[in-house]
């Protein structure tokens, strides 16, 4: 009874308790972090998307409306979100082209190195080899159970695009991980 | 590719937020609290109401256990959780106030019930179209203080009970508790309905005779409408608020300024077949103008009142104030008596109408616990033994 929960906890909120909010953040905050952390490969502008998001959700209060999982929804708005400030990065810094640059230096950072397998060091460097779209494609729809359509309709393009995205995204991380993936 | 082993890789991605991140959501949230209308969610509000209290920490943690054990049970019935976060601020109403309505044949009473700051009162407002009626009950100190703003009296009863005085939230909180520990009981999720103007999910609890219906707000889940139906008999209770800001000087027990005060004792302990034949003779000889009532129930009483008030007025009626006092008492104590009275007790009124002193006619028959035999009353209030194939049809 999940989505009766959510709606539960969505209806709290449209009906002015702000702290629902804070009972989704802990809900969803590692899955949340989990996307941004991996969409921007940067922890700090990560947890500026997170914060992001959740100024927005705040001023969606009395009109939020969830149709389906409030996971999905949160991992969709983290997306667009994360989507954003990329953009605003990239304009910025001209020399990547539109291409969002890894942080090798902060995915590679000894705190991080001490915490993480080798098998997810492999993982975040070959998701970064991949555009910002692919990478968004194939995590939304893998990680946070998001479907094409709805990706689709975040990114402004239409589905075929999106299902290209993904095909092309799986197929170059199988390249790089080979018998790995 | 294999998908599933992407999904486990990404499980390897997870990332914790850092505790300076928590920090700024949590500021942000409370940021936005203070901006918005100081509405906090009843349930919230009381979530932190009752963890701030040390006394009442120990009652929340009875209520999530009971909650789970009922969570529980209802799986095993084929039904759902919801039922049971239907039902938790029912049960954990111990810390909250709420306002319950109640209606039948047009007339409406309007309880408060407040158990918070030490105070453990109710106040309920009866409005009979020709005056009003405002009884106050200290719950601690069984001490019932009724104002008659019409005549500015002030009647202090000290009622003895053998078990607790309950609101109506009592008795439906130990419906609940009844229902589900009936090994047979039922929850039945109804379709949606709009009830008050909202958008309600509805449960319908049955076991044995008594049946539980509870309206749920669909988005929030907190309940805003009750009906219990015990043997035939429908209670309703709405617009049902939890934790809301209450004025606790609607519940002193000081008399207003200007009021007069009358003192009394109202002894509902040991109550026997001699208050139910008094309560009888009071109803019929004060209330009822020399006749029986249509139904021994509060509202009946209360349909009576306006014409009471009247011979009071006119002077063919004279009662002092601790007579008025006196009566309204036996009327409780009848009420009491045999709302006590065991389901196979078999208890029968049919004395609608029926003159005081009539000897022919019968208005009440019981079963005494253990006996062969009914007990019936007639209208002159004398009582015969009959065996139950004698008995009036």
């Amino acid at each position: 009874m999940a989505w009766l929960q959510t709606r539960a906890l969505v209806g709290r909120f449209n009906k002015g308790d702000v702290y629902a909010l804070q009972e989704i953040y802990d809900l969803h905050k590692k899955d949340m972090m989990t996307l941004a952390a991996s969409l921007m490969f940067d922890k700090s502008v990560a947890e500026d998307v997170l914060h992001e998001v959740f100024v927005k959700l705040i001023g969606l209060q009395g009109r939020l409306r969830i149709k389906n999982m409030l996971r999905g929804y949160l991992l969709q708005a983290v997306a667009n979100e994360a989507r954003t400030m990329n953009r605003a990065r990239a304009r910025k810094e001209s020399a990547d082209k539109g291409k969002f640059s890894c942080r090798r230096a902060d995915v590679d950072s000894p705190d991080g190195c001490a915490e993480r397998t080798e098998q997810h060091q492999r993982l975040t460097a070959a998701l970064g080899e991949l555009p910002y779209e692919q990478r968004e494609v194939v995590l939304l729809r893998h990680y946070g159970q998001v479907k094409f359509k709805a990706i689709a309709k975040a990114q402004g393009v239409s589905m075929s695009t999106v299902q290209a995205r993904y095909r092309y995204g799986l197929s170059k991380l199988r390249s790089l991980l080979g018998r790995d993936l | 590719m294999r998908p599933k082993k992407l999904d486990k890789f990404l499980l390897n991605l997870e990332t914790e937020p850092t505790e300076g991140l928590n920090r700024r959501i949590a500021a942000l949230i409370g940021k936005a609290a203070k901006q918005s209308s100081g509405t906090v969610f009843p349930a919230v509000a009381l979530w932190r109401r009752i963890m701030l209290s040390k006394m009442t920490k120990v009652a929340a943690v009875i209520a999530i256990v009971v909650v789970c054990i009922l969570a529980f049970n209802l799986f095993d019935r084929t039904s759902s959780v919801t039922w049971a976060g239907v039902i938790e601020p029912l049960l954990k109403a111990q810390t909250v106030a709420f306002d319950v309505i109640t209606s039948d044949r047009g007339m409406v009473s309007r309880t408060r019930y407040v158990n918070q700051e030490g105070l453990v009162r109710s106040r309920q407002e009866i409005d009979t179209g020709v005056g009003k009626a405002i009884n106050i009950f200290d719950f601690d100190r069984s001490l019932r203080l009724t104002l008659s703003p019409e005549k500015k009296v002030a009647f202090f009863t000290d009622v003895q009970t053998e078990s607790p005085t309950q609101v109506h939230i009592g008795p439906i909180r130990e419906l609940v508790t009844k229902i589900q520990e009936d090994p047979d009981f039922t929850i039945e999720q109804l379709d949606d309905q709009v009830i008050e103007g909202q958008s309600a999910i509805v449960f319908k609890a049955v076991a044995d005779n008594e049946t539980l219906t509870v309206w749920a707000d669909a988005e929030t889940l907190i309940p805003i409408r009750l009906e219990k139906v015990i043997q035939g008999q429908s209670v309703v209770l709405s617009n049902i608020r939890f934790d809301y800001d209450v004025d606790l000087s609607l519940f002193s027990m000081d008399a207003p300024d200007g009021y007069s005060t009358v003192q009394g004792q109202l002894d509902l302990t040991d109550l026997s077949e001699k208050d139910l034949l008094e309560g009888l003779r009071v109803w019929a000889q004060i209330f009822g103008d020399g006749q029986f009532p249509p139904m021994l129930t509060s509202m009946a009483l209360m349909m009576q009142i306006p014409a009471y008030k009247q011979r009071l007025a006119e002077g063919t009626l004279v009662l002092t104030e601790q007579q008025k006092l006196d009566a309204g008492n036996q009327i409780t104590k009848l009420m009491t008596y045999i709302g006590e009275m065991q389901p196979q007790q078999d208890w029968h009124y049919v004395g609608a109408s029926i003159l005081f002193g009539d000897t022919e006619k019968p208005i009440f028959w019981y079963k005494p616990i253990d006996s062969e035999t009914y007990r019936v009353i007639y209208g002159d209030l004398c009582v015969k033994d009959v065996s139950a194939e004698e008995l009036p049809r």
